[in-house]
């Protein structure tokens, strides 16, 4: 098995197995149009080492996972919000770990994980009052009285469907 | 291409809202993370998150006004709001409310032309006596005369009247019903008023169309003839459409064919007066139709399947059965349904067989007659048996509803799906 190595933005090295590390779109689509693996490290910027760990710890558990199926219709209703129970233990993080994982996600193309990150943020925020969500997510409200006012009667145009 | 510029290429991921690029929260992610969320969200939800920042208001407004109610009230107030020009990029479904005169109408189908994004339109019209003839005329017209709605691919019309009104329980036109249909007509040299013109720009993205006119004693004919200038449905609406238009639900109080219009028999369609006659409209890419009438009768039937060759799924509903249907089950009516050599599933509102004979087994035996004369695709039909002894102003009796499928010997088996 060829083993990559992956350098996180602070600079530290991470040796993966290079099937580990094409979980992620992003550098299996490198690997393949540069050819041989590489000898270097492969910078990750912006992503940093706990982050990185982190995320190689979901690619290994995941490594032999089957593909996802084709896209479906991004318009289409809402989807389900079932998380695994493994990949629930994993996001049993802090609020700045999980928002980072979901960013590193995005950013190294790893839609399962993106997937995972975005159904726990959903979670938190499903059936909560905007006070809640505020508490929550720990968000200025920025709004004056009369502009929440505004806003509840815009929304009451807007339709469920 | 070098790792370091590959790499480079994802990083438009980090863009982020807030001026502190060094903690991400909720409120800092870009926004293509916030549609990925709202999405596994509820609408109630996602209401109740744009309520809580100015940020969270400006990444979910798409969502929340996906779909959204117009009036003349709700218009003015995004006018006030200052918002109406960013929901002109947001909302794909549009409920149009309050149209209660044609003017009004006329007014609401105007303004909602800048929502360039519009894919469903949904509009219900309650029709007062004084301005029913004016009704298609502002809806068809207005909508299509203006080339605004690129993306428009569902359109809902339901237009009624009071409802204390019964329809006309007779195919015979009244003249009334000649008043009614008294719509304005083109001018001769084409350019015609602001009325039903015949050179109407439709919509070639159109994919599902459901029009239910409820309009007591609104008799209508599915192509033009003498009395009757404008065909049902309008094929103005349908005439660029035909090339994209899939999914077809009709809903009408009654369909009539007029002595007028073709064939030797009042009301029926003749094969040679279809073929020669070049103003009848044909759906050739509605793989489904559902099709709602008060009394369906066997002329509809014939008429359904001169237009609706390709159709799939065929689904007969009735909102006032008729009682008198014993025709023999392989000739007319049904005899007629082998044109529509790709059907595959037939819902047919009901069967009679008349009283003493075996339940079932000659309705299969119609079937394996249609499918000997060309309906190979076939799979199931579903319908409600009913019995009738045959005596004057006996009530048919419901017995049972039943599903036929083919089985894998190319055979019907029929089950049972009462109770």
């Amino acid at each position: 098995m060829s083993q990559i190595t992956l350098l996180s933005s602070d600079n530290v090295e991470m040796k993966v197995d290079k099937e580990v590390a094409e979980r992620s779109i992003l550098i299996k689509n490198m690997l393949e149009d540069v050819g041989e693996t590489p000898d270097q490290a492969i910078p990750i910027p912006n992503v940093n080492e706990g982050v990185l760990r982190k995320v190689i710890e979901w690619c290994e558990h995941h490594r032999n996972d089957p593909p996802p199926p084709a896209d479906e219709d991004s318009d289409s209703r809402k989807k389900s919000t079932d998380i695994e129970e493994w990949d629930q233990k994993f996001m049993q993080v802090d609020q700045e770990m999980l928002f980072e994982i979901i960013l590193a996600a995005n950013y190294l193309d790893i839609k399962p994980l993106l997937d995972v990150g975005c159904k726990t943020v959903a979670n938190m925020i499903k059936g909560k009052s905007p006070e809640e969500i505020r508490k929550t997510f720990n968000i200025q409200n920025d709004f004056t009285p009369e502009e929440e006012d505004q806003i509840r009667r815009e929304n009451e145009w807007a339709e469920d469907r | 291409m070098g790792i370091q510029d590959y790499l480079g290429l994802g990083c438009t991921g980090f863009q982020r809202l807030s001026s502190n690029p060094n903690f991400p929260s909720l409120a800092t992610l870009p926004v293509e993370l916030h549609v990925e969320i709202q999405s596994y969200l509820s609408h109630i939800d996602i209401e109740r998150l744009s309520q809580c920042s100015k940020t969270l208001r400006s990444v979910s407004l798409l969502r929340v006004f996906r779909s959204a109610r117009i009036s003349p009230e709700s218009l003015q107030f995004f006018i006030d709001a200052g918002i109406l020009q960013r929901l002109h990029a947001c909302v794909r479904h549009i409920t149009l409310l309050d149209a209660h005169s044609i003017t009004t109408l006329r007014t609401l189908l105007t303004s909602i032309a800048p929502f360039t994004r519009l894919a469903g339109l949904k509009l219900t019209y309650n029709a007062s006596e004084s301005d029913q003839s004016a009704i298609f005329a502002a809806i068809f017209s207005t909508i299509y005369s203006y080339p605004f709605f690129p993306s428009l691919k569902h359109i809902y019309l339901t237009i009624h009247q009071s409802e204390d009104r019964i329809f006309a329980q007779d195919s015979k036109i009244t003249p009334e019903d000649l008043e009614f249909l008294n719509l304005p007509q083109n001018s001769e040299d084409g350019s015609g008023d602001d009325g039903y013109k015949g050179n109407i720009v439709a919509i070639p993205t159109l994919q599902t169309a459901k029009l239910k006119l409820l309009l007591p004693n609104a008799l209508f004919c599915f192509d033009r003839s003498p009395i009757f200038p404008h065909p049902f449905p309008p094929t103005n609406i349908f005439s660029l459409s035909t090339t994209s238009l899939k999914t077809l639900h009709l809903t009408i109080p009654d369909l009539l064919f007029p002595d007028l219009i073709a064939g030797p028999t009042p009301g029926v369609i003749t094969e040679d007066a279809y073929i020669t006659h070049k103003s009848y409209t044909t759906y050739p890419t509605v793989s489904e139709l559902h099709f709602t009438i008060s009394s369906l009768r066997s002329h509809h039937l014939r008429d359904l399947t001169f237009r609706f060759r390709n159709l799939k799924v065929f689904i007969v509903k009735e909102t006032k059965p008729g009682k008198m249907w014993d025709e023999h089950l392989t000739t007319r009516p049904f005899g007629d349904i082998v044109r529509m050599k790709k059907l595959k599933s037939l819902w047919l509102p009901w069967v009679i067989l008349k009283r003493g004979k075996a339940a079932t087994w000659k309705f299969e035996r119609s079937v394996m007659y249609w499918v000997s004369r060309g309906l190979s695709d076939l799979e199931d039909i579903c319908f409600q048996e009913r019995e009738w002894g045959g005596g004057e102003g006996e009530e048919p009796k419901v017995v049972g509803a039943w599903v036929l499928e083919k089985t894998s010997h190319g055979n019907f088996q029929g089950t049972s799906i009462s109770g």
